[in-house]
């Protein structure tokens, strides 16, 4: 941690606390179009976050105002008129005290994909990868399936973290980031695979998997049908079920984790509470819900050593058979709320069923089957849900049909009183559990 | 809004003079690597500005990451190569420009490469900077605070099923300097946004809805009247007894906001021309022919006045111009990056946008809409037996195959032009794209905007604005 920085936010007189963040990255970045680089990136960016604090009286109470001070490198050499302005803005910002963590013992959380340990390895293992990518594209040209664009991302991050209470931390990471997406042609027409993944390594990506499914699917895309307006059983599996839970790039939380934490409940937005059903008003008939909210899962994209605040990472029970447990608390609203710290909450971890994945398909009637959705939609704060199919399946007596277009609407937490989850486990972004879950009705709108 | 030199404010033309001083070293270092290489060009991108968000409970108040950094880009006539850093001195430049070229020359395109020229206009381009009524910068932190902290009272004192109010309100200044052979240009691009987002409870069931106010240009974007405030109020009360939208196909109007995500999600992202090259979007086969009814022409115009989505040069040094995408229902053409429009052979538009520094560039929408019509509002509404669809809060396309989802807060229930009270939420409209724009059979004269963020897939974030008149067509609600 740069010196200049911790010394002058000690020696500040109106700086009470203080926290520093420091983020050094390098990003290695190939864009692929058709067969073609489109470009090759590097990138290399090292930033400071100072958190600081002043501890003050409004109104006859004490209060404390923080005020966050993003840092480029250059901000360190005129640092004495920023912390100033820092510190004038805490001042007039009134919010209840709470205090920062105190050193301790951090867990060690496996986050670094060792092949990725430079930049020479991140670029030559990127262009690898670039490489095999246009390989399993071009295998697919038999099936009359063509590489639209590519795009990886090899992330290298150094973290430190330094507060005023005397923690001190450091983890290092990678990130691995993949877009694909696939072109099949039919005899008049044609349809894509769109496809993204996320992981802390590069093995995880799972690039020929998601190649060769996603080939399968692209193809089976262009005899997909809108299925007819119904409610009924629907499954939902992989990519999907990530983004119906919450656990992708776009929202790293979802809606479970999110109505359960503390700061939504502080702010009196959570419909949850402690030792009450998750499912409201509707009555559990299917698999218990049991969620843990996991910072310590190794290679988890959400894992981490430490949170913003410097709290260890730790492995919390949030919802078991349905019932709120506790409450992911980080530093702040732990404190506000009364209630244990956790920290930041990390991976979405859900318990598997003991159904097999091939048994949820299974019924009497048609089943729907959904892969993916073309874009995550749930209302963190309401669970109100609805969300296009992409591609999906209607499985049942008659066979197996591809289907695409209409939307799946409901409410997730009624939704989870009547799901059953696949015995299979899957990670997919920030998610992992079950690798499908069944429900039992939900509203499907198509043709008329 | 757009003023640039020799017309800028004092204050704004020493700023553009200062950018120049100290970065006038980028047309150097673009001639130097032009020595290596066909083309190159260097950007430079700092941001300042301030968040707030205010809520019962607690407050807080951030400087916006400055995101301070350099990218620069060469091209073999095969590809491109960039190389982002965050150091700007020279020296620091210097070194990431030879290091850039190190990289493009030690591994020569291979054959099957496709080759091209990147054209550039000798044109130079000036400075430019975006006219503030209200200098965010002239008042003072606290005043800010007291100022958002009471809009935010006033709303959370107008009704007492309000459970709690959330204000953000944030402004920012984007200072640009683009080099390449043509010369140095600098922007100064100041954007401000304030939102409620409100919560009511009836004891049983909680709803919310929110009033945004946003733009480029200073805090005179963010002003919200009374009766703006207490109209925000009654349709939250209004959703605690609404009930879910029953499937069907309706007839529907669209408020000024869903109209432009209509426009942004029909044929905004399908016409963005690196979904051309990768083969994604249909619309490149249509170009010029009739897709929607005589009443719809779609625009994207980065150089609409206050637009929240507004600029005056690209990130890749293509001055800012309107665009007919749609013109009396036929595709006209559609928007580019400078990589696309390069191997397509168009002719560029201002549409080359980056996230930031350190992410590349694609062709991105800025300001997207509906044309006005003649119709007046009440036209629309006064024969309607469907719904008039309100408060769009998101919505996703489908280039390839012609698809798009809107996700509404909610919609009302008109029977023959006259509302009967049944509000439903949330409403998920779905069409097929020609559909919902043949279908268009009135468009009203009004005209509203919305800002907001806008992503390429689940990435690449950036200011976009989104609107158009109030229109009436017909699709699938749920």
């Amino acid at each position: 941690m740069d010196r200049r920085l911790t010394d002058a936010l000690s020696r500040h007189p109106q700086i009470n606390d203080w926290t520093v963040r420091r983020q050094r990255g390098h990003s290695v970045q190939i864009y692929l179009v058709g067969g073609a680089v489109e470009n090759l990136r590097q990138v290399e960016r090292e930033a400071y976050e100072v958190e600081v604090f002043n501890d003050h009286q409004a109104d006859g109470t004490p209060r404390r105002g923080s005020a966050t001070l993003p840092l480029s490198r250059a901000d360190l050499d005129r640092l004495d008129p920023l912390l100033d302005d820092g510190a004038l803005m805490a001042s007039l910002v009134h919010s209840p005290p709470w205090s920062l963590p105190a050193d301790g013992a951090l867990p060690d959380v496996e986050l670094a994909d060792p092949r990725l340990g430079s930049v020479d390895a991140a670029l030559t293992a990127a262009r690898e990868t670039a490489d095999r990518i246009r390989e399993l594209a071009a295998a697919e040209a038999r099936h009359d399936v063509r590489l639209s664009s590519a795009e990886l991302y090899i992330n290298l991050v150094e973290e430190e973290l330094a507060n005023s209470r005397g923690v001190t931390a450091s983890a290092t990471g990678t990130r691995v980031m993949f877009e694909l997406t696939l072109l099949a042609r039919g005899a008049d027409s044609e349809s894509e695979y769109f496809g993204q993944g996320e992981a802390r390594r590069l093995a995880d990506l799972g690039i020929e998997s998601t190649i060769a499914d996603g080939a399968q699917l692209a193809r089976d895309k262009l005899r997909a049908e809108m299925p007819a307006t119904a409610v009924g059983p629907v499954v939902v599996s992989g990519e999907a079920l990530a983004q119906m839970l919450g656990g992708t790039a776009v929202n790293s939380t979802g809606a479970l984790l999110t109505q359960a934490a503390a700061s939504t409940a502080y702010s009196k937005l959570s419909r949850l509470e402690i030792g009450r059903s998750v499912y409201g008003e509707a009555e559990p008939r299917g698999d218990a819900l049991t969620v843990r909210a996991n910072a310590q899962l190794p290679f988890g994209v959400a894992s981490y050593r430490f949170d913003s605040d410097g709290v260890g990472a730790q492995d919390l029970l949030v919802i078991e058979d349905g019932i709120l447990r506790a409450r992911p608390a980080t530093q702040r609203y732990g404190q506000y709320l009364g209630v244990p710290v956790t920290g930041r909450p990390g991976m979405m971890d859900l318990a598997r069923g003991t159904t097999p994945m091939a048994d949820l398909l299974d019924g009497d009637g048609p089943v729907c089957h959904v892969l993916a959705f073309s874009a995550p939609n749930v209302d963190v704060l309401t669970g109100d849900f609805g969300m296009e199919i992409r591609i999906g399946y209607e499985r049942g007596p008659n066979g197996t049909r591809p289907l695409a277009g209409a939307s799946v609407t409901g409410n997730l937490f009624q939704a989870l009183a009547d799901a059953r989850f696949s015995s299979e486990a899957r990670q997919y972004a920030t998610t992992y559990g079950p690798a499908a879950m069944r429900f039992g009705a939900l509203q499907i709108t198509g043709r008329d | 809004m757009a003023t640039s030199s020799p017309t800028l404010p004092a204050a704004d033309a020493a700023a553009a003079a200062a950018l120049r001083e100290r970065f006038g070293f980028l047309e150097d270092i673009v001639r130097e690597m032009e020595r290596h290489v066909p083309y190159a060009s260097a950007l430079v991108q700092t941001r300042s500005g301030l968040r707030l968000d205010l809520r019962d409970g607690e407050q807080a108040v951030n400087r916006l990451d400055p995101q301070e950094g350099v990218v620069l880009t060469a091209s073999d006539g095969h590809r491109l190569q960039e190389a982002s850093g965050d150091q700007l001195d020279p020296t620091s430049v210097r070194r990431l420009a030879d290091e850039l070229l190190e990289t493009v020359t030690r591994r020569p395109a291979s054959d099957d490469e496709p080759t091209f020229e990147i054209h550039v206009d000798p044109t130079p381009l000036g400075d430019f900077a975006t006219e503030v009524r209200e200098d965010p910068r002239a008042l003072s932190l606290a005043d800010k605070l007291e100022r958002y902290e009471s809009m935010r009272l006033r709303m959370r004192g107008l009704d007492e099923r309000a459970v709690q109010v959330i204000c953000g309100y944030s402004d920012s200044e984007l200072q640009e300097v683009f080099a390449n052979r043509a010369g140095l240009t600098t922007q100064q691009i100041r954007r401000a946004h304030v939102g409620l987002v409100l919560f009511v409870s009836d004891g049983t069931r909680q709803e919310y809805t929110f009033a945004l106010r946003d733009g480029t240009g200073g805090l005179e974007v963010t002003e919200m009247t009374d009766a703006d405030l207490q109209a925000t109020v009654d349709v939250a009360v209004q959703l605690l007894s609404a009930t879910p939208m029953p499937p069907g196909t309706y007839d529907v109007v669209t408020d000024n906001g869903t109209s432009g995500v209509i426009a942004h999600e029909a044929f905004g992202h399908g016409m963005e021309t690196d979904m051309f090259l990768k083969e994604r979007a249909r619309g490149a086969e249509y170009i010029g022919q009739k897709i929607g009814s005589d009443l719809v022409t779609i625009v994207d115009d980065p150089s609409l006045p206050g637009g929240y989505g507004s600029y005056f040069v690209d990130d890749e040094g293509q001055p800012a111009v309107r665009t007919e995408i749609m013109k009396d229902g036929v595709l006209q053409r559609g928007i580019t990056d400078l990589y696309s429009a390069t191997r397509l052979g168009l002719t560029r538009s201002a549409n080359g946008r980056r996230e930031s520094v350190q992410r590349k560039a694609y062709a991105r929408m800025s300001n997207t809409f509906f044309e006005r019509g003649t119709s007046t509002v009440d036209e629309l509404l006064d024969s309607l037996d469907g719904i008039y669809l309100r408060r769009t809060e998101n919505g996703m396309e489908d280039p390839k195959g012609w698809g798009m989802q809107l996700w509404n807060r909610y919609g009302l229930e008109y029977r023959g032009g006259k509302p009967t009270g049944r509000v439903f939420s949330p409403v998920a409209m779905t069409g097929y794209v020609p559909d919902v724009l043949r279908d268009i059979s009135m468009v009203a004269n009004d005209f509203g905007m919305d800002g907001g963020v806008c992503g390429k897939g689940w990435k690449e974030i950036v200011p976009v604005g989104s609107g158009g008149p109030h229109l009436r067509t017909r699709c699938t609600l749920a």
